[in-house]
């Protein structure tokens, strides 16, 4: 009888135990590095040529065609470890980008070559808004008015083609546009058009070489 | 039999299977904890082939699937990664992990596919 008893007592903590021990994680969460899908087959080309820009409105003190060649031609060079050579396409008129007949006849000799090519526009206005100041005391009737700030506001809207030079098939093509705002009214836009312009080669770069970011995801264990 | 006997031979041989069916997992999932283990040490080489082995052995297990998927968006295998994480959700459907991972995944692939549209807009404008 008491040795039952003993018995029993022994194989209760066995079962807590079994069941303590079938207890276990089953999943885990970890931080990869995964690529974004590249967009163009960079390792076909040898060569990236830069077009002109088509520029719709000029801006006073600043030619955005040759700067954004100037711009383009070095950073692509860099960041895509390739040659990059400018080239004259002087456009009278706003070109076809999506006409595959319209790039070849450009150049000579488009063989393993990538164009970028692309139209820009850079604006500049000024806004008015309400100041910070002025919206805690917007209970006072008389406060209104006068806290209202100008604001320089610069927009770069900027179409960015990759086409392959030998067909002139588009392999790549984005819209982007970038904004930035100044207290200061008389701010010339070539002061943002930098700043705006890097932001774009950021997101183009990412865009294209498919660059990785750190993502979470699950790795289960059952 | 006695009832004294019998409640203690029970009450064992429930312990007995308990521990024989429960603690036996980790020896039954080791491909797949070797493989997480690897994982998280950067070698995904490694995780990969332990991931696989443990398909080859049992093709239903949905967390070998779901592995094997991140293993190759990891590595830009984007069409064989989506197959394997439509293979988790075909055996666990309503597992939350999985489908977590397979939204990120498609949330991934996404800002591609819009930007292959906007190329083919372009394309299409000239027609």
């Amino acid at each position: 009888m008491r040795r039952n008893r003993l018995l029993q007592a022994g194989l209760f903590p066995l079962l807590l135990f079994a069941w303590a021990c079938s207890s276990s994680v089953s999943y885990k969460k970890i931080l990869v590095e995964i690529p974004a899908p590249k967009l163009v087959p960079l390792d076909e080309f040898k060569i990236i040529a830069v077009t002109d820009f088509w520029i719709a409105k000029s801006v006073p003190d600043l030619d955005l065609n040759r700067e954004m060649r100037t711009y383009w031609r070095a950073e692509l060079a860099r960041q895509f470890e390739k040659t990059a050579v400018l080239v004259e396409t002087p456009f009278e008129a706003e070109p076809a980008f999506g006409d595959p007949a319209f790039w070849p006849r450009l150049l000579s000799d488009g063989k393993e070559t990538l164009l970028l090519t692309g139209k820009a526009q850079l604006t500049q206005e000024t806004r008015k808004a309400l100041s910070e100041d002025a919206r805690k005391e917007l209970d006072g009737p008389f406060e209104r008015g006068k806290k209202l700030l100008e604001r320089r506001v610069v927009t770069l809207e900027l179409s960015l083609f990759l086409l392959r030079a030998e067909t002139g098939d588009v392999l790549y093509k984005k819209d982007f546009k970038e904004t930035k705002s100044f207290e200061n009214t008389k701010q010339p836009a070539s002061f943002a058009f930098f700043e705006l312009l890097h932001k774009v080669k950021l997101k183009f770069v990412r865009a294209v070489l498919g660059e990785s970011r750190a993502q979470d995801r699950f790795l289960i264990s059952e | 039999m006695n009832k004294r006997v019998l409640f203690p031979v029970v009450l064992f041989c429930l312990a007995a299977s308990i521990i024989a069916t429960r603690c036996s997992r980790p020896l039954r999932e080791n491909q797949l904890r070797l493989g997480i283990w690897a994982a998280e040490n950067n070698l995904w080489e490694e995780a990969f082939f332990r991931w696989q082995k443990e398909i080859a052995v049992r093709p239903k297990s949905a967390a070998a699937h779901n592995n094997l998927a991140v293993a190759m968006e990891k590595s830009g295998r984007w069409e064989e990664a989506r197959k394997e994480y439509e293979a988790a959700l075909k055996i666990q459907p309503n597992n939350a992990q999985i489908k977590t991972n397979y939204q990120k995944f498609k949330e991934n692939l996404e800002s591609t596919d819009k930007d292959k549209e906007q190329k083919g807009k372009a394309a299409d404008e000239k027609k």
